[in-house]
């Protein structure tokens, strides 16, 4: 287990670092002075200089991304040129927001998808079934933003029931934030369901065909007894997996709908500042963003063996 | 691959009958509209339907319907080009990786997990940063999304069939390697891209509708069904329909288009029933 | 008398087809097992007996369905039975072990879990009285380390082993019947016999009735008492397998039984003279396993170590082993699949790897092979015209007319004529997509076909047809076979020459007739006691002819090589050599 925990983390240094690359790439893409585009529209000769110095625009381009890569490790992102503040301190403040919309999404999918996903497996073509698979599909198909504003509509305008702007942190009211939240994680929440319950469902039909299931039964266990001991173990190897992956697009997800509901997440500090022209801000948004999926990604590959004893080596 | 017999199932029937409205309504679009999309008409402000205008008017006086066939041509467009594109880089990528092996395969892999840790949308949001709103700029920065994951596919394809023993068979009478690569190998993966394009398709026009609803996609005046939801949110209230409208379109839009993948999915491909 | 632990009486299954009818597989099938007693269901794919044997437990596939018939379980009525009754049932009394070892135990759960969870559902007894049960069970199957084998996962054992392990704890219950769907198809030789002669003694011993299924003719005669003969569904013969073989009553059981390959059919040889075509002088092939970590280094792995044979021309020399024994690696080096690591080949006298392009090319027209699975070896996109002319591809000066009419013309030969030549490989049957596989083998005339496995996936009946072609072919043509096979009956009737490859070295090598008839070294005595043969009996019966040969002891100074360092060969006769060791 040892073995494979430090393969997985070695694998995803790499990858980190060719993200690092490509940030730094993309930020050296636009067009202008680089210097000048950290800073914004101030015009201050000194604080050019400087921005010069510290980028070192004057040594080959390899040599600027260790020096840049080097102020990232050490935390230190630059300063938001709309907000004069540090913005890794920035990025912590509004990554908070989105973790309370992103992770109960994902949450709460995952707990609706699974079972439903399962059962749809077991009663393959049945009503239950093809009821499941087509719900599925149409909420898949439904874009979270727009089901969102439909709520904002329906359950804020029209009824009056929630708020419609604003943010209140459920950690800190819980009664309030939830209001909140409500809205903006059902959309997401419904969406993502969707698309795991066919994960789940195919990997569940994967695993029934399999012979150990009818092994399982010729011991004379119960339906349910095979289900939950047998099949869910091995079906849920691959739809773990997909829950990380589902993370990552409810990271994007979650950008359109907290611009929806002017939540001050992550997402909308990226829209924001790219509107702004506030590089230090998107760049960090941008690092941080990945940075957390690839590490959620790790986490659910180091459970994996979890599921899967022959991924264990 | 048996074509005839995909007609039979009825995910294939009802998404195949929602793609053609709504390809149809693309192509008539670009073609022709009742009104003029982008132009103005501030006599005929927010009005609810009406036989004079079916889906109603904007904040601008424009007629939504002309704005939804319009823009339907332009999303669409937009999703085309990006999955060509991404299909021809993707798989050129994943089929000389799988086939070569070797360090080539290993940097390669490597650089396209990379480009897989960006939330797709993310990668969007970052290079549109970059080039400022335009349908170019859509276009290439949803390509780069969304390339890995044909390469990705496309690799594993490969790798199986080139283990099949009619590759081993080709290579033994005394094909050379591309040879065998191209009459053997790579037609024989062509049913999971047929696959993945489809789905690709979709998750193009739902990124495209993003952008757009962000103001990060395609620039207005033109009108795509993101940017017209972008816009009806300050009516939303005096004027529901300017929301309803662009958010079934494309809702319908992409249930026609995975009913139609799955259909495909589940006749030339189950291996691929994990996407 | 006592009343039979289990009765079938008028069975009939049915499977829906895509079209919305329903056709019979098994079609008014009678039988019984008395208790104690080990009955075979014997049949080629398609004979329905794997669908009786899961009828017992009501455990078909979703799209069979008992149309009619009663199965009677120690009197009780099994079809009709509701689902809870099938739960007692099932584990408790009557057990079911599975052909796939490999898939048959749940790799999310340890073996001891998996052991236990009938014994505790069933029995009722506490945690620790199950285990020493199934430790105990473990042992009397011949498990090395059962505690340890309690605390693994089903996928750190081997396949013969798995199925020794499902044997136990199938037979910790102690049920009344034990159903053993193909239990050793997917094993080798040696531990199929292994496996067999556990499970014959231990439900010996506890009583267990036992139905066997199997398509092995040699097998179940060699272990089942009654024999039941099934075609497409039907009975057509059944009765004491002694009986059976003596004096086979129907055509089928006698076409079958005539099927089996044997001596007869090639009668006595005489040794091939000739010069050598193929010379493979200490040749090793050596594998790397990618390593993990590219500051790794990667393992080595040798599938063939200092290997020497010759193959003459117009002979058919046979590759015999089990798997991981080198042999398939061998002809994969012959056709440049692979390359050696180590020694030379050298083909009509000349060193293949000192091949440039030109004469690599022209090599390849010479030596061709026929693959073992019919289903992956043709591509699937083309028709079998093109498949065959893509042979002729390499051979210069000829026209693509040309080469289709010279595919036809091959197509025909291998019985595949006319029409046939239009047709895609999926609507062929195993057989003949193996005639395909043979005739785009041969199309360019090679002089040398190395036939790796070629007639493993198929029946016994179809078996014969591609045999029989196969030596036609020989005599008309005058190839040179390299015949890779793990079926010591087929080579029995096919080869000149043997050699018998054990874990990557050659322990013994000589005439059929030497080998089969004196063998030397320990390990093809144990292959060859594996292989139970049904032989002629005089008139138009059979019998089991088990082989019985003395153990020849090694010269003074040597043992019998066994793995491990150079062995030393020596020819213990004309042209029959064994490897040794000294001692």
């Amino acid at each position: 287990m040892l073995r494979y925990t430090l393969h997985r983390v070695a694998l995803a240094v790499p990858t980190l670092l060719i993200v690092a690359v490509i940030v730094f790439v993309l930020m050296r893409a636009i067009p202008g002075d680089p210097a000048q585009i950290m800073l914004g529209d101030l015009e201050n000769p000194r604080a050019l200089a400087q921005m010069r110095s510290d980028l070192g625009l004057d040594r080959p381009v390899a040599m600027q991304f260790v020096i840049w890569l080097k102020r990232v490790f050490a935390g230190d992102l630059g300063n938001s040129i709309a907000q004069q503040r540090p913005v890794l301190e920035m990025l912590w403040g509004a990554f908070g927001v989105t973790a309370t919309l992103v992770i109960p999404a994902v949450a709460i999918a995952s707990l609706l998808a699974i079972p439903l996903g399962m059962i749809a497996a077991w009663k393959q073509n049945t009503l239950v079934d093809v009821t499941v698979v087509t719900a599925a599909i149409v909420f898949l198909s439904i874009p979270s933003f727009w089901l969102g504003l439909i709520f904002l509509l329906v359950f804020g305008l029209k009824l009056d029931l929630l708020p419609v702007v604003g943010y209140v942190s459920p950690l800190e009211d819980f009664r309030e934030g939830i209001r909140y939240l409500i809205m903006p994680v059902t959309a997401l929440a419904l969406i993502e369901t969707g698309v795991l319950i066919r994960m789940a469902r195919s990997s569940t039909i994967e695993v029934l065909r399999l012979e150990y299931i009818t092994h399982a039964r010729a011991k004379g266990l119960t339906e349910t007894a095979v289900a939950l001991r047998h099949a869910l173990k091995n079906a849920m190897a691959p739809t773990w997996t997909m829950i990380g992956l589902a993370l990552g697009s409810l990271l994007g997800g979650a950008v359109v709908t907290e611009t929806v509901f002017t939540l001050p997440g992550i997402g909308r500090l990226l829209v924001d500042s790219i509107f702004a022209r506030d590089y230090p801000v998107v760049q960090g948004c941008l690092l941080f963003i990945t940075l957390i999926y690839v590490l959620v990604n790790l986490a659910v590959d180091l459970c994996y063996p979890l599921f899967d004893p022959r991924v264990r080596l | 691959m048996s074509w005839r017999s995909l007609w039979r199932r009825p995910n294939a029937i009802v998404g195949g009958l929602l793609l053609l409205v709504m390809i149809g309504a693309a192509i008539v679009g670009v073609l022709y509209t009742p009104y003029d999309p982008v132009a103005n008409d501030l006599a005929t402000r927010l009005k609810p339907p009406s036989p004079a205008h079916w889906l109603g008017t904007d904040e601008w006086g424009r007629d939504v319907l002309s704005r939804l066939l319009f823009g339907a041509g332009v999303s669409m467009t937009i999703s085309s080009f990006t999955v060509l594109a991404a299909v021809a880089v993707g798989t050129l990528l994943g089929a000389a990786a799988g086939y070569f092996g070797g360090w080539f395969e290993r940097v390669a892999m490597a650089l396209l997990d990379a480009l897989l840790a960006f939330p797709s949308l993310i990668m969007a949001l970052g290079m549109m940063a970059v080039f400022g709103p335009s349908r170019t700029g859509v276009i290439a920065a949803l390509t780069l999304a969304y390339m890995p994951s044909v390469a990705r596919v496309v690799r594993g394809s490969v790798l199986s069939v080139r283990e099949k023993e009619y590759v081993e068979a080709s290579r033994v009478m005394g094909n050379s390697e591309p040879f065998t690569m191209f009459r053997h190998v790579l037609p024989n993966c062509v049913a999971p891209i047929i696959v993945l394009a489809t789905a690709l398709f979709g998750w193009a026009l739902l990124a495209e509708s993003a952008l757009s609803f962000l103001g990060l996609g395609v620039p207005p005046p033109a009108s795509s069904w993101g940017g017209m939801l972008s816009d009806s949110r300050n009516y939303v209230g005096q004027a529901p329909w300017l929301a309803l409208v662009p958010g079934i379109s494309i809702s319908l839009t992409l249930l026609g288009i995975n009913l139609f993948g799955d259909a495909l999915r589940d006749q030339f491909d189950p291996r691929m029933k994990n996407l | 008398m006592n009343a039979p632990t289990l009765s079938i009486e008028g069975l009939a299954v049915a499977v829906r087809t895509p079209e919305g009818g329903a056709r019979r597989v098994v079609d008014d099938v009678s039988f019984d097992i008395a208790p104690g007693k080990m009955v075979a269901l014997v049949g080629e794919s398609g004979s329905g007996k794997t669908m009786i044997g899961r009828s017992v437990l009501k455990l078909l596939p979703p799209v069979a369905r008992t149309e009619a018939g009663r199965i009677l379980f120690k009197g009780t009525e099994l079809v009709a039975a509701s689902d809870a009754q099938m739960r007692r049932v099932r584990g408790r009394e009557i057990g079911m072990v599975f052909q796939e070892p490999m898939v048959s135990l749940n790799p999310a759960l340890t073996v001891g879990f998996q052991m236990m969870e009938a014994l505790r559902l069933h029995h009722r007894v506490t945690e620790a009285e199950a285990r020493r049960q199934a430790l105990e069970m473990l042992e009397r199957v011949k498990i090395v380390d059962p505690h340890g084998c309690f605390r693994a996962y089903p996928h750190q054992y081997s396949g013969g082993m798995r199925q020794r392990i499902m044997l136990a704890s199938v037979l910790v219950m102690r049920p009344a019947l034990l159903i053993a769907d193909e239990p050793t198809t997917a094993l080798d030789a040696i531990i199929q016999k292994e496996v067999m002669d556990i499970m014959s003694e231990l439900t010996r011993d506890i009583g267990t009735a036992v139905l066997l299924v199997s398509h092995d003719l040699g097998m179940v005669a060699s272990y089942a008492d009654e024999v039941v003969m099934l075609r497409h569904g039907k009975v057509v013969e059944k009765g004491a397998t002694q009986e059976i073989l003596l004096a086979p009553r129907h055509e089928y059981t006698r076409m079958l039984l005539e099927s089996l390959p044997t001596r007869a059919v090639s009668g006595g040889r005489p040794e091939v003279a000739g010069d050598n075509l193929v010379e493979v002088d200490k040749v090793s092939v050596e594998f790397r396993k990618k390593p993990r970590f590219f500051w790794q280094r990667s393992e080595r792995f040798r599938a063939v170590d200092g290997a020497s044979l010759t193959l003459r021309k117009g002979e058919t020399l046979a590759l015999v082993g089990e798997s991981g024994s080198g042999k398939t690696t061998i002809g994969r080096a012959l056709v440049r699949l692979v390359e050696e690591s180590d020694g030379r080949i050298r083909f009509e006298g000349r060193e293949v790897t000192a091949f440039d392009a030109r004469s690599l090319a022209a090599y390849r027209l010479q030596t061709q092979m026929v693959f073992q699975d019919p289903f992956s070896s043709l591509d699937p996109r083309m028709t079998l015209a093109a498949i065959v002319a893509e042979g002729l591809r390499t051979l210069p000066g000829l026209s693509r007319a040309e080469r289709d009419t010279r595919a036809r013309a091959m197509l025909a030969e291998v019985g595949l004529p006319g029409d046939y030549g239009d047709r895609n490989p999926h609507e062929l049957s195993g057989g003949q997509r193996q005639r395909v596989s043979i005739a785009r083998a041969i199309v360019a005339t090679p002089k040398l076909l190395v036939a790796d496995e070629p007639v493993s996936a198929l029946d016994v009946t179809v078996q014969k047809q591609i045999l029989t072609l196969f030596s036609a072919l020989q005599a008309k043509f005058g190839f040179s076979y390299l015949f890779i096979s793990h079926d010591l009956g087929v080579v029995e009737q096919i080869a000149d020459r043997v050699v018998v490859m054990y874990r990557g070295h050659i322990v013994e090598q000589g005439t059929r007739d030497q080998v089969y008839d004196s063998p030397h070294h320990p390990y093809t005595l144990r292959l060859l006691a594996a292989t139970p043969r049904i032989a002629r009996a005089g008139g138009s019966g059979y019998r089991l002819v088990r082989h019985e040969a003395a153990q020849a002891a090694a010269p003074q100074g040597f043992d019998y090589f066994s793995g491990g360092g150079a062995p030393v060969m020596h020819e213990v006769a004309p042209g029959h050599i064994v490897a040794l060791k000294a001692a």
